[in-house]
């Protein structure tokens, strides 16, 4: 598989602008750590009723053994870190800058893929190592920022190993709408990669069977995306009406 | 019983034949106006009654009282649809079908005892008659499946005839039970040779202590014969959409449903006239109370008679919305590892029944 | 009609290049290619199933979806979030009520808004009630697409009762709209409760009657024993999910495992399979689990109707929000519809009341993409057990 021999192989080179600007980024995540902050999340953590606050407190006493995936928490002064921190922590340290910062927002904490190339390689790594066993794939979604970019979001689980949650978003642009498919590493992957084709037309190098799995094979277009104008004509029927 | 053996025997049956033309034509219409009447009211209206109160609900209701009409209104319609031919079957298959079908199922009317007086054609091998001639829905079959030119047609086709091919040799191993212990294949000769003072005990299936292991594997391998749950994979709705006749419509369609209904009432009338008397009278006679001979009698062997073989096609209708359908590959199993050793078995002890024991 | 009525076989030819292999041509004389097709009667709606046959068994099973497309993601996005719910009803429309749960969940998360506790029961009484109907129907149908006719008719008569008490709080039987974010759109009846509890004691020896009248059926396990075997591992890594995961062993329910709504505070079991009725990982099992799940139901109602607190100034839209504007930010939010995990991944921009990205995860669909796995080997007359047991509803496999 071409996975693990990128993964033996010695990490790419990025080029010196991208490194730089990881750095600038690391360096600062790393000075707002230092303060005691959490990073600027895209959503302010809700403040909860002490009311909720009990509820969920007694729902975690009731699981001890299970560690909970990070939903929102109520803020506490320790900052033990959390599962998906550690898990996030573990690809850090194998990959470097092929991954940004951990987002750690409350709802849905996640990082991105810098360099697109290394996501099977880091997917078959989630998937594997025996401290973060991410066998689960709940959902890959397409999406469409409407800057020009694409890009899919996956969302993964642990089940019945250490039950932590983590979600990977991996972008590209729509000039050059390609992204590595990770259906080899999640069998889950292969008909939501070709939902993702068939709505926004992200291409996914060496998936087994890439064609359009909702729309029927000769569409025109992809239907998702921001700047789509349906078809006037489909074999003879009118479709806008 | 034997003045009423030999003095009445067929008595109405030579007295048509006597008439000439007009008389040899009204033999055969009275088993086809019997197969309608009773495809059409016991078939079609009974089935969907039993049916109905046996998954908690009514039934036809609208048209007549208790949806008696229900049946007249069904036949209406199928007359009335046009006879559809797919543009890519093949012509000849396709009409020629149902016909055969239906040939081959009414075919084996011509030696039901309907009653001592009574019996179209009373032939000395009447029995092998019987199941050889029903075999001739194979050829119908798969003409209607090839012909349909429709690939689960040809599914059901195939599957139907393998499964009819594999039970005949358990029906018939099994039917030879009760032939060895008649010493005749003529069907009036088995009942006859059942007739006694003893009512019920003295029919073949309380005469021998393996005639209910014969019995039992008959009744199975008929239900596969005529196609029926649990062995309807050839007409698997769900799976198959209707086998072998998906594309029919209409009259056809009419006929090849009235011949599996015919089908069905025949293995009955066969089950009954080898293990269970046939028209005779189940009533014994206690002492004074000689009540086989008040209930035995030309007109009261109709009724012996169809209420036997009525009671039977019940009971196929109750296993039909019972039983789930088994799969191909376990039906030939049942077939060849389960019932096939025991018609054997049963035929061999009937053998030496028969040599040192005979009738008691 | 005339003889150039040539239809050219458009479908068979796409493809994304030369080597794309999955559909074959029919030149092989050895294999038949037999379309099950998008008119079948048991193929739970519109699905196209492309099997490659070599005689009775099956060499490839290719499905092919599509035929009820309805758009939702891309309507989602033009209508303002309370609006959505009723699309996201007809997605899987036979258990409606978790669908438009799993989205009131996900979006209260998404914008903090917090519930009162006897919405709470409430949104779980009719939830697990609409999962009873599911599975009911889930089974007359596996029973009848294996030839027992009469087993689909109790399980309906059954699930007549439940359509009854639905329609008597929300007007509707099937598609409900009753779920809102933020709330519910009506409160029970008087006697509601009551009735409520009168369905669940009399349908709890139907309840066993129903296992009991399929499992103890010689012939039904014959057809469902040792076929279309799923192993664990396969399961987890397909994504898999409900009665399909558990099916295999997997003791993962997103009502125990990530809780939401007052799930944690209800003594239920998860159904999992004990490999003594059935192989694990067998159609039979996920029969099995589903029968099961059904008991499990109504005590997850029994409790509710107990705890739920009687409130005579009730009114279930003081907490629905006048306009749902969420802030900037996005969550994937799951719950555990009968069929698996149904997920939501919304993303709201923070400027309007429309979503910028509303995603259904669907479990049918993850569920249906293992059918080519578990098909390969088996008989035509096995992959009508097969694809009765993974219970799909096309709706939501196409939303």
């Amino acid at each position: 598989m071409s996975e693990e021999n990128q993964s033996n192989e010695p990490k790419k080179k990025l080029s010196p602008a991208l490194a730089a600007r990881l750095e600038a980024m690391k360096k600062k995540k790393e000075g707002e750590e230092a303060s005691g902050e959490a990073s600027e999340p895209k959503a302010k953590p809700s403040k909860l009723s002490p009311a909720l606050a009990a509820r969920l407190a007694a729902k975690k006493t009731q699981k001890p053994g299970q560690e909970t995936s990070s939903e929102t928490k109520a803020e506490e002064p320790a900052k033990d870190p959390e599962p998906h921190e550690i898990a996030y922590n573990i690809i850090k340290e194998e990959f470097g800058d092929a991954i940004s910062d951990l987002d750690n927002n409350p709802h849905m904490p996640f990082f991105e893929v810098n360099e697109k190339s290394f996501w099977p390689s880091i997917a078959y790594f989630m998937r594997t190592d025996s401290r973060l066993k991410f066998n689960f794939l709940s959902c890959l979604s397409g999406i469409d920022y409407d800057d020009g970019r694409l890009g899919i979001v996956c969302n993964l689980d642990s089940i019945d190993e250490h039950g932590h949650k983590l979600s990977v978003k991996v972008n590209c642009t729509k000039e050059d709408a390609h992204i590595p498919s990770v259906a080899e590493v999640w069998l889950t992957a292969d008909w939501h990669e070709r939902e993702a084709y068939d709505m926004y037309g992200i291409v996914f190098d060496e998936h087994p069977d890439m064609r359009r799995i909702l729309c029927p094979d000769d569409w025109e277009g992809y239907p998702l995306r921001k700047d789509y104008q349906v078809q006037e004509y489909y074999h003879g029927i009118r479709v806008p009406y | 019983m034997q003045h009423l053996a030999l003095a009445e025997l067929n008595s109405w049956s030579n007295a048509l034949a006597d008439l000439g033309i007009v008389g040899l034509l009204i033999i055969p219409a009275i088993p086809l106006v019997f197969i309608a009447v009773y495809a059409l009211y016991y078939g079609v209206y009974g089935e969907r009654k039993v049916s109905a109160f046996m998954q908690d609900r009514l039934g036809p209701m609208e048209v007549g009282k208790w949806g008696l009409l229900q049946t007249i209104a069904d036949i209406l319609k199928l007359i009335h649809k046009e006879d559809i031919v797919p543009k890519a079957a093949d012509k000849f298959l396709f009409v020629i079908g149902p016909a055969i079908l239906f040939v081959g199922a009414f075919s084996a009317f011509a030696v039901l005892p309907y009653s001592s007086a009574f019996i179209g054609a009373d032939l000395n091998v009447g029995l092998f008659y019987a199941i050889s001639i029903v075999s001739l829905e194979v050829v119908g079959i798969l003409a209607a499946g090839w012909g349909s030119n429709n690939k689960w047609s040809l599914y059901g086709a195939i599957r139907s005839v393998a499964q009819i091919v594999s039970y005949e040799i358990p029906a018939a191993t099994a039917l030879l039970c009760a032939a060895m212990m008649a010493g005749t294949l003529s069907m009036q000769g088995m009942i006859l040779e059942q007739a006694g003072p003893k009512g019920f005990l003295d029919w073949f299936l309380f005469q021998s202590p393996i005639a209910w292991l014969a019995f039992i594997v008959y009744f199975i391998s008929s239900l596969a014969e005529v196609n029926r749950a649990p062995f309807d994979i050839p007409e698997a709705e769900s799976e198959l959409v209707a086998g072998y006749f998906t594309e029919y419509g209409g009259m056809k369609f009419a006929i090849i449903f009235l011949a599996e209904y015919a089908s069905m009432f025949m293995v009955s009338a066969i089950i009954t006239v080898a293990f269970l008397g046939g028209w005779l009278s189940p009533l014994p006679n206690i002492g004074s109370l000689a009540l086989n001979d008040w209930t035995n009698g030309p007109i009261w062997g109709v009724f012996w008679m169809l209420s036997k073989s009525l009671f039977f096609v019940f009971v196929q209708m109750w296993l039909r919305w019972t039983l789930p359908r088994l799969r191909v590959d376990q039906l030939m199993f049942l077939c060849w590892k389960v019932l096939i050793p025991f018609a054997f078995l049963a035929f061999t002890i009937t053998a030496f029944w028969e040599i040192y024991v005979g009738r008691w | 009609m005339s003889d150039d009525l040539h239809i050219e076989p458009t479908v068979r030819l796409t493809s994304v290049d030369e080597n794309t292999t999955i559909l074959e041509k029919d030149l092989d004389t050895e294999h038949m290619l037999v379309q099950m097709g998008p008119q079948h009667p048991s193929t739970h709606g519109v699905l196209r199933v492309e099997l490659l046959t070599d005689g009775e068994v099956i060499v490839k099973a290719t499905p092919h979806l599509g035929y009820l497309h309805r758009c939702f993601e891309k309507h989602a996005e033009n209508i303002d979030y309370p609006g959505i719910i009723p699309y996201a009803d007809r997605m899987d429309y036979l258990a409606s009520m978790n669908n438009d749960l799993g989205f009131a969940v996900t979006m209260e998360k998404l914008m903090g808004i917090e519930i009162p506790e006897r919405i709470d029961y409430m949104r779980i009484i009719v939830s697990e009630l609409n999962r009873i109907a599911s599975h009911l129907v889930a089974v007359g149908t596996y029973a009848i697409d294996l030839g027992a006719f009469t087993p689909f008719l109790f399980c309906f008569r059954d699930r007549e009762h439940i359509l009854n008490l639905l329609e008597w709080l929300c007007g509707a039987r099937m598609l409900y709209n009753y779920i809102w974010i933020g709330g519910v759109s009506h409160d029970f009846p008087p006697k509601f409760k009551e009735r409520v509890l009168e369905f669940v004691r009399y349908f709890k020896p139907k309840a066993r009657e129903i296992y009991r009248l399929l499992t103890e059926n010689e012939i039904f396990v014959q057809r469902t024993r040792n076929i279309g075997l799923l192993p664990a591992d396969v399961a987890i890594n397909a994504g898999a999910s409900g009665p399909m995961l558990r099916g295999s062993g997997v003791k993962w329910d997103l009502r125990r495992n990530d809780p939401y709504s007052l799930y944690h505070e209800l003594e239920f079991d998860i159904a999992v399979p004990d490999g003594k009725a059935s192989v694990i990982g067998d159609c039979l099992s996920r029969h099995l689990v589903r029968a099961i799940e059904i008991e499990e139901s109504l005590k997850i109602i029994e409790q509710c109707i107990d705890k739920m607190p009687d409130d005579p100034n009730f009114d279930p839209h003081a907490t629905v929000p006048k306009r749902v504007k969420p802030k900037a930010g996005e969550i994937y939010g799951r719950t555990e519809a009968p069929r698996g995990e149904l997920g939501f991944y919304v993303v709201s921009d923070g400027k309007g009341t429309k979503p910028y990205r509303c995603k259904a995860r669907s479990s049918c669909f993850v569920n249906l993409s293992l059918l080519g796995e578990m098909a390969k080997g088996q008989y035509l007359a096995d992959v009508v057990a097969i694809i009765g047991s993974i219970d799909i509803v096309l709706g939501e496999v196409d939303r």
